[in-house]
């Protein structure tokens, strides 16, 4: 039996092994489409929760279950996104760094790699988060996705284009721009 | 900026640890859920049946509300005349709040019989169930209770008051002073009561009907605020 059918019978062990396998790179997914951690737990809790739904639409034998999952939490967070207001907190972004300069340093170029990624059109982001940080095959991602293999690739090509441009100054041996 | 180094910026943005209750929530949410048991096919068809039982119960007594409202339009009012009623009055009322601020809650087209203002409609902008409701509230409050609050002596004593008010005029002890509305000559009445001052502009043509009515309320300088205002917007003779 597979996990997801077994956490479907009831079986508790079943389910928490599928969480445990799943969730960090789920979390992490929620978190970069988010921006926001309470969030990306909300997105990620709900997200195993469906596949218990009688309504779940999950068949194991046409797609693997992490798949599925990446695609309800793009699906989840998509529709939080759009609800909530356009500005996304910066102040998420963890600062846990040895001296409290380059601690700020290193916060500040994370917040504005943070606000970069965040202010690419839905779809780049969303092609860039799973292909950089979640080192997903690109076949995968569109799987998760439900698009071709070479909208996949166009997009990630823009996305990264246009993160080039606009993180320019944070590039190493460039002056910092105001 | 190469692909490395791009590749290097992006790995500066790190995530945050998720909080170490997600595993205990998840476990918590997988019994809950699990307590939610499925109904069972049989029940299902069940809840369906008295589900739609409900809703066509809900609409029988939606028609059969609409049906006495409009079968029995003004027969029960308890003071309308047998005849034609010989004009009518299109008013709004507007209440004052203590910003300054205005807002008109009701529109209603009435009449005055034998000293009794007589509603033939009410409409409340904003509150369309209240517009709604209230007809067929009163409808039913009519079938089922069908006499009159007050007493014969009372009508009666009502009606030879408002006549005499007629006869006279419009002009009583409360009487201030004389104004035009709508075309029609009007006798201001002020009378006190309390904190309370209530000037009203009744015309003599219209059996007395208030063309204007303010409701103020005095202040603690003395002065007085506009409370609520009643202002006739159109008369039709229907003779």
């Amino acid at each position: 039996m597979d996990p997801v059918n077994a956490a479907r019978s009831r079986e508790e062990a079943a389910f928490l092994e599928l969480m445990d396998e799943n969730y960090l790179p789920l979390f992490r997914f929620a978190y970069r489409m988010t921006g926001s951690a309470e969030e990306a737990e909300d997105v990620v809790q709900e997200c195993f929760l469906e596949l218990l739904r009688p309504q779940c639409r999950y068949d194991p034998r046409r797609t693997s279950v992490r798949t599925y999952l990446f695609g309800i939490v793009r699906n989840q967070s998509l529709k939080r996104l759009r609800k909530k207001d356009q500005t996304a907190p910066d102040d998420q972004t963890p600062s846990h760094h040895p001296s409290p300069e380059r601690g700020l340093l290193r916060a500040e170029l994370e917040q504005a790699i943070a606000r970069a990624v965040r202010e690419l059109p839905e779809t780049q982001r969303e092609v860039l988060v799973l292909a950089h940080y979640e080192q997903m095959p690109l076949a995968e991602i569109a799987s998760v996705l439900a698009i071709d293999v070479a909208a996949v690739k166009s997009r990630l090509q823009r996305a990264r284009a246009s993160l080039k441009k606009t993180l320019a100054a944070f590039a190493p041996g460039m002056e910092r721009r105001p | 900026m190469n692909d490395t180094e791009l590749d290097e910026l992006l790995n500066v943005w790190s995530v945050p640890e998720p909080s170490p209750s997600i595993r205990e929530r998840l476990r918590c949410a997988f019994a809950e859920a699990l307590e939610r048991k499925p109904i069972p096919r049989r029940r299902r068809l069940l809840t369906f049946a008295r589900r739609g039982f409900l809703a066509a119960a809900f609409v029988a007594a939606g028609a059969f509300l609409l049906l006495v409202a409009q079968t029995f339009p003004r027969t029960f009012q308890w003071f309308a005349p047998a005849g034609p009623i010989p004009y009518t009055v299109d008013s709004e009322v507007t209440r004052f709040g203590d910003d300054g601020s205005s807002k008109v809650v009701e529109y209603l087209t009435s009449y005055n019989h034998k000293g009794v203002e007589i509603a033939l409609s009410k409409v409340y902008p904003g509150a369309p169930f209240v517009t709604f409701v209230e007809p067929i509230l009163d409808r039913l409050h009519q079938l089922f209770r069908p006499s009159s609050p007050l007493s014969s002596e009372q009508l009666e004593r009502r009606a030879r008051a408002q006549l005499d008010l007629v006869d006279a005029g419009c002009v009583d002890g409360s009487s201030i002073g004389r104004d035009t509305i709508l075309n029609y000559a009007v006798v201001v009445s002020q009378q006190r009561f309390r904190d309370q001052r209530t000037t009203m502009w009744l015309a003599p043509d219209l059996e007395c009907f208030a063309l204007r009515v303010d409701l103020e309320r005095s202040r603690p300088g003395g002065a007085f605020r506009l409370v609520t205002r009643r202002q006739a917007l159109r008369v039709t003779r229907n003779q």
